[in-house]
């Protein structure tokens, strides 16, 4: 039996890739967390399905960001439970099988881009198949003539690119990826899109942050609506578009999280100015 | 009035020490009493090193001696502040491209570490002062001298580090400024008697009662004052780094992994503050040398001069660990490998990393002022409890190489460290001593703590719970 058919199961089927029971990559169930007197988190509740890519969407603040470090164990929550692959979240094993792409890959400036990438090869212990990986994603994002610079001397987006070849070439059981096109050119957005729909077909789970509703929409399997730190909806896109009778995931957005009428509202706003 | 910057940047240094203080407030409570109850042992430590004295204090020698070290030590301190420091990005992007005076946004970043630095080793150093000079023909009045000399030295430092990065970017005139006011402090100094100690050569005098102890607390006084608005002004017109073709680094992948400690080793040791740091410790470490080459005092004494110098500005790199894994930390903590590995290799390089620039000054001043055995042993010690304190005050404070008062408030930090440290070794080493242990012993005892201290401040700082 495989690592990841030993994880627990929903009984569901990934849409449109496997009619087999899935393995669950990542289970979060009442999850809550406070900064302070603020909440951040308040009762979460998700699953993301080995061979998925679930997409996390909601306004800045709303806690994306601190569910995926929760993922990660970059930090602890106060209430509920998260299991990746199986293990409590933040145990060795659950980190062994968790990379993150964060939204701003800092600390590492002095180091080149194959130093980073050696780097986390070897704090995951990955063999030659990861090694593989990142020289076809390196090819793929064009940083091949840059591997030998510091990531220091890149723009963010590059140094995003890196981060995002140090982390999917790992391809463990579940990736996580914060503001996943943040910063990046399209032809990156492009590369970053295959790349994940590729370790989703390979057995691995995604969860990403985006505020790029696009994106969400072309590449995530199931996409969550998060407000105030908690799944206010979730479900397929087109599930979604059918579910709230709109056109578009912005409508969406807007009519579930925001405020349906904000563009004429700003609009007319500015206009009495 | 305070500009709105000025508050703005002041509240954020406020906010952030007092974040870092909540965060861990059992140390930093522990560290405070200590630094409160540092200047009642040095009282008395000073009376018993100023009894020693007085019998020698007659000779011109012996009163250069007393004013010299702690002044190379403050211009050491300084200098290693001075090159630490980011130049006009300190502000970020959005505010430093605003019309703001320069000299106010490096004075707003200064001013709350300064106080916190103040606050954590004026009162050590003039209590250690006023009780070392109380017993000596000056007077405590003389003590105060001397206390106020030692501050001086820290801006006169840290000018003449902004000479050199002058010299180093481009600047001609801010650089030959500079140069004419080293020539002039020599040529006082000359003419007063003693080259290094320029202007201060008054404090040194009132210290032996051969004068005023109020006219060297006033120049002394001045002086401070005035390096201090030249510190600040050269600082503020400091020219950014030239732009230089992109040198590829040393390659560090033999096999497609990076060894944790290499990886620790490349962040820290290339970061050009660490760099600048480095040379500037061996430079003064240089001129220690020299000055105890040219000295009358007997071996090892330029060795020591020398060594302690150069340690001063070394344990920059040590300083810089903490905030290069704290930077890092969302992958070092995300990652499956042993936390404690990454510790241990973050202490192996901040020890080794301030190590080698003094084992390089030390194998130059053991060839030309001499040395013996004894005496790199007890610099040895000093190198490894030194790196390990600026390891706890780096993981405490981290250095992060962004802000103008950061590397201040790692700096206070570290002041507040080592005296608190100190005063600790003062209460134990004597008793273990006395217990029968051999000194090597006592000394390895007390390295071990300052070692595992760190190691803990580290692991704290990387999320490792205490057990």
């Amino acid at each position: 039996m495989s690592a990841a058919a030993r994880y627990e199961t929903d009984g569901r089927a990934a849409p449109g890739r496997s009619p087999a029971p899935l393995p669950l990559a990542l289970v979060v169930e009442g999850v809550s967390k406070r900064f302070g007197a603020a909440p951040a988190l308040a009762g979460v509740d998700l699953r993301v399905n080995a061979g998925t890519v679930v997409g996390l969407v909601g306004p800045n603040g709303s806690g994306k960001t601190t569910l995926l470090h929760a993922a990660a164990g970059l930090l602890t929550f106060d209430e509920g439970s998260i299991r990746v692959a199986g293990q409590p979240a933040g145990s060795r094993a659950a980190r062994a099988a968790t990379t993150l792409v964060p939204d701003e890959p800092a600390g590492f400036d002095e180091l080149t881009v194959a130093e980073f990438v050696a780097l986390v090869h070897a704090l995951w212990g990955a063999g030659e198949s990861a090694r593989a990986r990142a020289q076809l994603l390196t090819a793929a994002f064009g940083l091949g003539a840059r591997f030998h610079h510091r990531l220091g001397s890149l723009s963010r987006g590059l140094r995003r690119q890196a981060s995002g070849i140090a982390a999917l070439s790992i391809a463990p059981a579940l990736v996580l990826v914060d503001e996943a096109t943040a910063t990046l050119d399209p032809e990156a957005v492009v590369v970053l899109s295959e790349a994940l729909g590729a370790l989703a077909a390979r057995g691995c789970g995604v969860l990403l942050a985006t505020q790029d509703l696009h994106f969400a929409g072309t590449v995530c399997d199931e996409i969550a609506l998060l407000h105030r730190g908690v799944v206010v909806d979730r479900g397929e896109p087109l599930e979604l578009l059918e579910r709230h009778t709109a056109d578009t995931l912005e409508d969406v957005f807007l009519a579930t999280l925001g405020d349906g009428s904000l563009r004429e509202r700003v609009r007319d706003a500015f206009a009495a100015l | 009035m305070p500009s709105p910057l000025f508050d703005a940047v002041a509240r954020c240094h406020a906010r952030r020490l007092r974040g870092l203080a909540a965060a861990a407030p059992l140390p930093a409570a522990a560290v405070a009493i200590l630094v409160l109850a540092a200047p009642i042992a040095l009282i008395r430590i000073g009376r018993v090193v100023g009894g020693e004295l007085a019998g020698a204090m007659g000779a011109e020698g012996v009163q250069e001696a007393v004013v010299l070290g702690p002044v190379l030590a403050g211009a050491m301190a300084g200098a290693a502040l001075a090159l630490s420091l980011p130049g006009a990005a300190a502000l970020g992007q959005q505010i430093g491209a605003g019309p703001c005076d320069r000299r106010a946004a490096f004075m707003a970043g200064l001013v709350v570490p300064v106080a916190v630095g103040t606050l954590a080793v004026l009162p050590s150093l003039f209590a250690a002062c006023l009780a070392l000079a109380s017993a000596l023909p000056g007077g405590p009045v003389a003590g105060a001298a001397l206390a106020v000399a030692a501050i001086a030295a820290l801006p006169a430092g840290a000018v003449v580090a902004e000479g050199w990065l002058a010299v180093i970017r481009g600047m001609r005139r801010c650089a030959l400024t500079i140069f004419g006011g080293a020539v002039a402090w020599a040529a006082i100094g000359a003419a007063a008697g003693s080259v290094y100690l320029g202007p201060l050569v008054p404090v040194a005098a009132a210290l032996g009662g051969s004068a005023s102890p109020w006219l060297a607390l006033v120049l002394a006084l001045v002086l401070a004052l005035t390096l201090g608005f030249l510190w600040v002004a050269a600082a503020a017109a400091r020219a950014e780094p030239r732009a230089r073709a992109a040198r590829p680094p040393r390659r560090l992948v033999p096999r497609g992994h990076l060894p944790i400690p290499a990886a620790v080793a490349a962040l820290v040791t290339r970061r050009s503050d660490v760099r600048r740091a480095g040379v500037g410790a061996v430079g003064f470490g240089i001129a220690g040398t020299a000055i105890g080459s040219l000295g009358s005092s007997p071996a090892p004494g330029g060795f020591l001069l020398a060594t302690t110098t150069a340690l001063l500005g070394a344990m920059v790199c040590s300083l810089a660990v903490g905030g290069a894994l704290a930077d890092g930390g969302w992958l070092w903590r995300a990652a499956p490998a042993d936390r404690w590995l990454i510790v241990a290799s973050g202490v192996g390089v901040g020890v080794a990393g301030s190590a080698l620039p003094v084992v390089f000054v030390g194998m130059g001043a053991a060839a030309f002022a001499g040395t013996d055995w004894p005496a790199v042993g007890v610099v040895a010690a000093l190198v490894i409890a030194g790196s390990a304190a600026a390891l706890v005050a780096g993981a405490a404070v981290p250095w992060r190489g962004k802000g103008v008062g950061d590397q201040m408030a790692t700096f206070a930090a570290l002041a507040a460290i080592a005296v608190a440290g100190s005063l600790l070794v003062g209460l134990i080493a004597p008793r273990l001593v006395s217990l029968g242990l051999p000194d090597a012993v006592v000394a390895g005892v007390i390295c071990t703590a300052f070692v595992g201290a760190a190691g803990f401040a580290l692991g704290r700082r990387m999320g490792i719970p205490a057990r």
